[in-house]
């Protein structure tokens, strides 16, 4: 069985991922505490989708090992057992556009319904109460039996998430929650994000772009870059030289800082 | 430039020079045939005019409006028993070779290739070959006529339906095997409701197919508005013939009303 109470909640042991030949994620040790909420940042193809597809279990690793709550991911059954434990949200949502909000939302719970109880979930006006609550903690309870796809961007996103709170699982990793949306929803939506998992006593880990919602929001900041961690620090020491090395073009990390930079890696 | 793109494209394409030989053997035909007078039958073109101006003036005596009435419900009929053999036969056969019944098993995989091949042989045979078969081996029932038209319709909508369930998207499907769903419920939660409003349209197309299809196998004998043309043109009642002719597009037109009001209510 696996332990939820254990104090490491993820653990990555020099895990590598390869695709056709370049590395996407490159020996990269790393753990993160129960509880804690880490933000993933780094440009584009530093490997952040990557990392959180394998802490999600959805892709194997090419070498190196993961447990989470210190069972290995391979040994955990794909299906409800896995989707207990840990839960992504993707960066293109996987919503399905022709089903209502609702259904979207207990989407969340197939792990836990039969297939007749799915089936009646689609035909008989029986929704659930996880549903409706998780609706409505993220403002969408008017919009309960709209289909998603008249939903705007935000909206879709205020879904996925509440999918997400309905599965229900103990590590919750989401990929680029806010790349589609302007600030101020980006605010609302990181907001709501940290608030839940304080309060549902959830692990996060999330990915960004952008430093400025990644230290305001987060306790704890790794910089990725070509599939490495650049720095791993507590979100109130990491410094503007530091972002700039983070995302400077070409690789090429220039002066003393960049020195320092190395020593902390990995 | 220019002078790399001629080179690369043929001055004449293929399909031209098949068209022109096709031209010239019509033409060599028609002059082995001798004069146009021997091609041309003076006769048929008054009999077309007559045929044609029948069109503006049918037939709409109580008798023979009774007939045309229980002509297109006996066509209707072997449209409705076809389709409904075909939803029978082809939503389980389509759902099995869409392969979303489990993707991993290997003995499953031999079965979803045993429904493809199954919906294959169904399709290949035209409803009015089946229709010939089975008044051959059932006789002039009605139940030949149902099967003549459900038998090859199973094989189409099985085979949209697979595909139709396999276009939908991988990445949404494997969101909802992470979130735990067995792939029946990612049957019932992502690919029928994904595929479904494609598959409504076509499913009514499919039964406008069958009215039609319906009135011609009734030429075999099994009755209906195709029947009923034959007759009438045996007896060269032009104005009848017409009267036949409207009840159909009457009724594939009434389909095609039904479905864009049901289509409108699922988008």
């Amino acid at each position: 069985m696996i332990d939820r109470e254990s104090p490491t909640a993820i653990r990555l042991d020099s895990v590598t991922k390869a695709y056709a030949g370049s590395c996407a994620v490159s020996a990269m040790t790393l753990e993160v505490q129960r509880g804690e909420q880490v933000c993933l940042l780094g440009p584009s193809g530093a490997g952040k989708t990557t990392l959180l597809r394998l802490m999600a279990g959805m892709v194997e690793p090419s070498s190196g090992g993961i447990t989470v709550f210190g069972t290995p991911l391979q040994d955990i059954r794909r299906g409800p057992e896995l989707a207990s434990v840990v839960g992504m949200m993707q960066q293109q949502l996987d919503l399905v556009p022709q089903l209502a909000v609702r259904h979207n939302i207990e989407a969340g719970l197939l792990g836990r319904w039969s297939t007749w109880r799915a089936v009646a979930g689609l035909l008989l006006p029986v929704q659930s109460h996880a549903a409706a609550s998780a609706a409505r903690r993220v403002g969408l309870e008017d919009k309960f039996f709209t289909r998603v796809d008249r939903l705007s961007g935000g909206e879709q996103q205020r879904v996925a998430l509440a999918r997400l709170l309905v599965q229900d699982p103990a590590i919750l990793l989401v990929d680029e929650p806010v790349a589609s949306l302007d600030p101020e929803l980006a605010t609302d939506l990181l907001s709501l994000l940290r608030d839940l998992t304080i309060e549902t006593n959830k692990t996060l880990v999330a990915s960004l772009h952008s430093p400025e919602f990644a230290t305001n929001f987060f306790e704890r900041v790794i910089g990725l870059r070509n599939g490495r961690i650049e720095f791993d620090l507590p979100s109130s020491k990491v410094s503007r030289r530091r972002l700039d090395a983070l995302y400077q073009l070409n690789g090429r990390a220039s002066g003393p800082e960049s020195v320092s930079m190395t020593e902390t890696a990995g | 430039m220019s002078a790399a793109l001629t080179k690369v494209r043929p001055s004449v394409a293929p399909t031209t020079i098949l068209n022109l030989v096709l031209v010239g053997a019509i033409a060599l035909s028609m002059v082995r045939a001798g004069s146009p007078a021997g091609v041309l039958n003076p006769e048929g073109l008054s009999a077309a005019g007559q045929s044609l101006g029948a069109a503006f003036n049918p037939d709409l005596a109580p008798a023979h409006l009774r007939l045309t009435l229980a002509a297109s419900g006996r066509t209707l009929a072997y449209a409705a028993a076809g389709m409904t053999l075909a939803f029978a036969g082809g939503i389980p056969l389509g759902v099995i070779a869409s392969g979303s019944l489990g993707r991993s098993s290997r003995p499953l995989t031999a079965v979803t290739v045993a429904c493809r091949m199954v919906l294959g042989l169904l399709r290949a045979v035209h409803e009015l070959v089946w229709a010939l078969i089975l008044v051959f081996a059932l006789g002039l029932s009605p139940l030949a006529g149902g099967l003549a038209i459900g038998i090859p319709y199973a094989g189409i909508l099985g085979r949209v339906i697979a595909d139709q369930l396999r276009d939908v998207p991988e990445s949404r499907l494997a969101a909802l095997r992470a979130s735990g769903a067995s792939e029946t419920q990612v049957l019932l939660y992502g690919q029928i409701p994904g595929a479904l409003p494609d598959l409504v349209s076509y499913f009514f197309y499919r039964s406008e197919c069958a009215i039609r299809s319906a009135a011609v196998l009734s030429i075999v004998g099994l009755g209906g508005i195709g029947y009923r043309i034959t007759v009438a043109l045996d007896d060269l009642h032009y104005r009848e013939v017409w009267t036949l002719v409207y009840a159909l597009v009457l009724i594939v037109v009434a389909v095609d009303i039904w479905s864009a009001q049901v289509r409108r209510r699922l988008t």
